[in-house]
């Protein structure tokens, strides 16, 4: 019986057609997976159904009967909940003062009744694995925990629809496994359960059917029994994706970035406690750990961004505080993590940016010549096939692959780059673009280049490197190398999580 | 976006007078009336018209240090306390160097004049970089710390001791700026002249940038960006805080060295706060600070006639009118960011 239905659901912004023509429904009891590409409208479509949104046309069906949300509250009311990417927990709080915040159980004079809260609740979660210690701090818990105190939040209010927003963004491949677990249970209690994600592998071990948007439409619906990997691919981009350059074999060739114990010394915040990387030219080394691991402390150290004790060297030459400018003119092509704020200038042209960094090279006694800069940035933009309206078009305009492709375009097309640090290269981006984007690093390293890859994505990870170094808490928890191979995905997880004692 | 750059400041000013004239008719006024002794009083002669530029020409200067510094990510709101430092500089070398050529003495003045506002943006921008204290500040408190500076020279140093009131010697000939006694009305006329040719501070578009402007403004709206880049971004900020300084020193000149010849205690009189709003209005690029400073100027100059042609209002409205107008821009970038957002 199909708990949720929509029927031609299409949700206008302006002139854009977020949602266009949209018609489906699902089971009661199963996980849906709803997958799409960043603004296919995957969570503008979970945002109808929890009535973030107003469709501008169209009909929501929840358990047969019509439905018109005039907001969140309605839902909640029909037993829908929604777990969103940004937790919306109060970490000062206990596990069951979150749980009760907003529906709390009183008793005489108006206190508290944790007690009576607790009870009712243990009454319904489907499985003890659910459980947590319950008066501990929200600020205590891992990422996971703090993700099970929000599903528990559901589960308190008696939502029978559960939708959960990238639920798996920010966790660990073991933390993930939980989660599922967790939802599997959720499902066989006979919740329905809905899960946005763009993760291929997660959907095909534990979800039950599949719904994939492109560009506002059905790109196509099935059950996972019986449906190949390339099939909602296909659903998602449109065509198929070609495989992965192969990659030279070739013998790395000399160190270009030694990073030799380095510690950080910050009051707030993450530290590097005597970290260990080397990376040698024609050769990708990946960071493989949970975010907040001392990634972005690291990269810093090797751009001169921060004080650090240890050495690092690039090139053969030591990084000190505030060389910045040296260290990349040695050739470092740096692809920032938050790409909107470390790597573009939002409000600014696609040509601007496009040649940001360069600025010298088009001068001339000081005055910049425009028509320079702009024939050179055109030329290094076709060459990476980046998609722009006009070289005027504010840069924030374009889509994420394509600015993700426009500062690869800056980065290795400006200078020789023997070192290219890449830190969560694909976050936000399409496939389309994470395939190019992947094929061109594939190709620097065969050219000789040193590539420093630093992501959460141990797929990418997996795909990329020669070598894997995990970090955990600020130290080198272990390397696995893929020509030995020592590179398998449950010991590189378990030594992110669990730190160098593997 | 660029489309509006235009056309929004025009609305604002729109705005702005329409809400004031509100408050005409409110206070029982006819705002017709006003409306044309304000245009009569701003426009209506060539004396007038050049009243008007004088009240301008400051603002054009504390509009383009406020300016400069906003570009630069900074906002410095001290260019009261650099416009008082700067002119008491001007007013010394004036005073001291009389022996000079002409040709030699005014450029030096305001040289002076620009240094002294300079170092009271540098104060600022050492605190900023080194104690990472906020410009907004240190820039506001220096104001107080320059009129004691500035009270020590013309009450102690450098008084007329023939005159009741709290100002210096009078500044030698040779140093002035404008000499023509006939056309006096045209000094100002002639002192941004001279200053805006010096200065030839050009847009992106028109012509070209300069490295350096680029690499201010870029510091200013995308820091993270050009810090991983490698732009030394301390003394970005530094030589914006130290231009935005000078800038602000300069705009002493034209009361100093070209109308009143000497130094009095309180001669900024708000010039370095309207230039703010001047700043606000005028928006991204300099010609628009310049026309923002034409229009604060000639509004200041019409509403003096207020207070005789007026039974109800006063010179004030000139305040009231700039701060609606203020509101009405800042209401504007709101609205631009609550859209840029959702």
């Amino acid at each position: 019986m199909a708990v949720v239905r929509f029927e031609a659901i299409s949700q206008k912004f302006g002139e854009f057609f977020a949602l266009n023509d949209v018609s489906a429904s699902f089971e009661s009891a199963k996980i849906h997976a709803v997958l799409g590409e960043n603004g296919a409208g995957k969570s503008t479509l979970m945002k109808v159904l929890f009535g973030l949104q107003k469709p501008t046309a169209g009909r929501i069906e929840v358990e047969g009967i019509d439905r018109k949300w005039k907001g969140p509250a309605d839902a909640i009311a029909a037993g829908l909940g929604m777990v969103q990417q940004h937790f919306t927990l109060v970490p000062t709080l206990s596990v069951i003062d979150n749980i009760m915040l907003g529906a709390e159980s009183l008793s005489s004079f108006g206190r508290l009744d944790r007690n009576a809260a607790i009870i009712a609740l243990e009454k319904k979660l489907p499985s003890e694995s659910l459980r947590l210690d319950w008066h501990k701090l929200v600020s205590e818990l891992s990422v996971g925990e703090q993700q099970r105190v929000e599903i528990l939040k559901l589960i308190a209010r008696d939502a029978k629809i559960m939708v959960l927003d990238e639920p798996t963004a920010v966790l660990t491949p073991s933390e993930i496994e939980e989660l599922f677990h967790i939802l599997q249970r959720l499902r066989d209690s006979g919740r329905t359960i809905f899960v946005i994600t763009h993760k291929l592998a997660e959907v095909f071990s534990f979800c039950d059917t599949w719904l994939a948007l492109r560009a506002g439409r059905v790109g196509g619906t099935g059950l996972i029994e019986g449906t190949a990997l390339n099939q909602v691919v296909r659903a998602m981009v449109g065509s198929d994706v070609p495989p992965l350059r192969e990659r030279a074999v070739r013998d790395p060739g000399e160190v270009f970035l030694k990073v030799c114990d380095v510690r950080t010394d910050d009051t707030y915040g993450v530290n590097l406690r005597g970290f260990n990387i080397e990376v040698r030219a024609g050769e990708v080394v990946g960071v493989a750990g949970v975010d907040g691991s001392g990634q972005s402390e690291l990269v810093d150290c090797i751009l001169g961004l921060r004080t650090f004790s240890g050495d690092v060297s690039v090139g053969g030459r030591p990084v000190r505080l505030g060389e910045t400018r040296e260290v990349r003119d040695t050739g470092v092509a740096l692809i920032s993590e938050d790409r909107h704020h470390q790597s573009l200038w939002l409000d600014e042209s696609v040509e601007m940016n496009a040649g940001l960094g360069f600025e010298t090279s088009f001068a001339n006694r000081g005055w910049l010549n425009v028509a320079a800069w702009s024939q050179t940035v055109t030329g290094w933009l076709a060459s990476f096939d980046v998609r722009i309206p006009t070289m005027q078009t504010p840069v924030a305009k374009l889509s994420g692959g394509n600015q993700q492709k426009l500062i690869f375009a800056r980065e290795l097309s400006g200078r020789k780059t023997p070192l290219i640090i890449c830190h969560q290269p694909t976050r936000g981006v399409d496939l389309a673009a994470i395939h190019s984007i992947h094929s061109e690093l594939i190709e620097r390293r065969d050219q000789g280049a040193a590539v420093l890859l630093i992501s959460s994505e141990l797929d990418e990870l997996l795909a990329l490197s020669d070598r894997i170094v995990a970090i955990s808490d600020g130290v080198a928890a272990g390397e696995f190398e893929r020509l030995s191979g020592t590179m398998n995905r449950e010991a590189i997880g378990r030594a992110m999580t669990c730190g160098a004692t593997t | 976006m660029k489309r509006l750059s235009l056309f929004a400041p025009l609305i604002s000013v729109f705005i702005g007078l329409a809400l004031s004239l509100l408050l005409v008719v409110a206070l029982g006024e006819s705002p017709i009336l006003v409306m044309k002794v304000l245009a009569n009083g701003a426009v209506g002669s060539a004396t007038s018209f050049g009243y008007s530029l004088f009240y301008a020409t400051p603002l054009i200067f504390t509009g383009l240090s406020v300016w400069w510094s906003l570009r630069a990510g900074l906002f410095n709101i001290g260019a009261e306390g650099q416009m008082t430092v700067g002119g008491a500089a001007m007013a010394v070398v004036g005073i001291v160097l009389s022996s000079l050529p002409s040709w030699l003495a005014w450029p030096l003045a305001l040289l002076a004049g620009f240094g002294a506002g300079a170092v009271w943006g540098y104060i600022v921008a050492w605190f900023k970089i080194r104690r990472g204290t906020h410009e907004l500040l240190t820039s506001i408190l220096l104001n107080f710390v320059s009129y004691g500076v500035a009270g020590v020279l013309f009450l102690h140093v450098f008084r007329n001791p023939s005159v009741q009131t709290p100002e210096t010697l009078e500044v030698r000939e040779r140093v002035l700026v404008a000499r023509d006694e006939r056309d006096w009305w045209l000094k100002p006329v002639e002192c941004v002249f001279r200053f805006c040719s010096a200065l030839r501070i050009r847009g992106r578009r028109g012509d070209a940038e300069i490295g350096f402007g680029l690499r201010t403004r870029w510091v200013g709206s995308a820091p993270e960006f050009a810090r991983r880049t490698g732009v030394a971004t301390s003394r970005q900020t530094m030589m914006a805080l130290v231009i935005s300084g000078g800038l602000a020193g300069l705009a002493g000149a034209s009361m100093i060295l070209g109308y009143a010849h000497k130094a009095r205690e309180g001669f900024s009189s708000g010039a370095g706060f309207v230039g703010i709003a001047v700043a606000l209005l005028g928006g991204r690029r300099a010609i628009g600070v310049l026309l923002a400073a034409l229009l604060f100027g000639a509004l200041q100059k019409g509403a003096l006639d207020l207070d005789l042609d007026t039974e109800k209002i006063s010179r004030d409205l000139a305040v009231v009118i700039q701060a609606l107008v203020v509101i009405a821009v800042a209401t504007k970038s709101w609205l631009e960011a609550k859209r840029w957002n959702s």
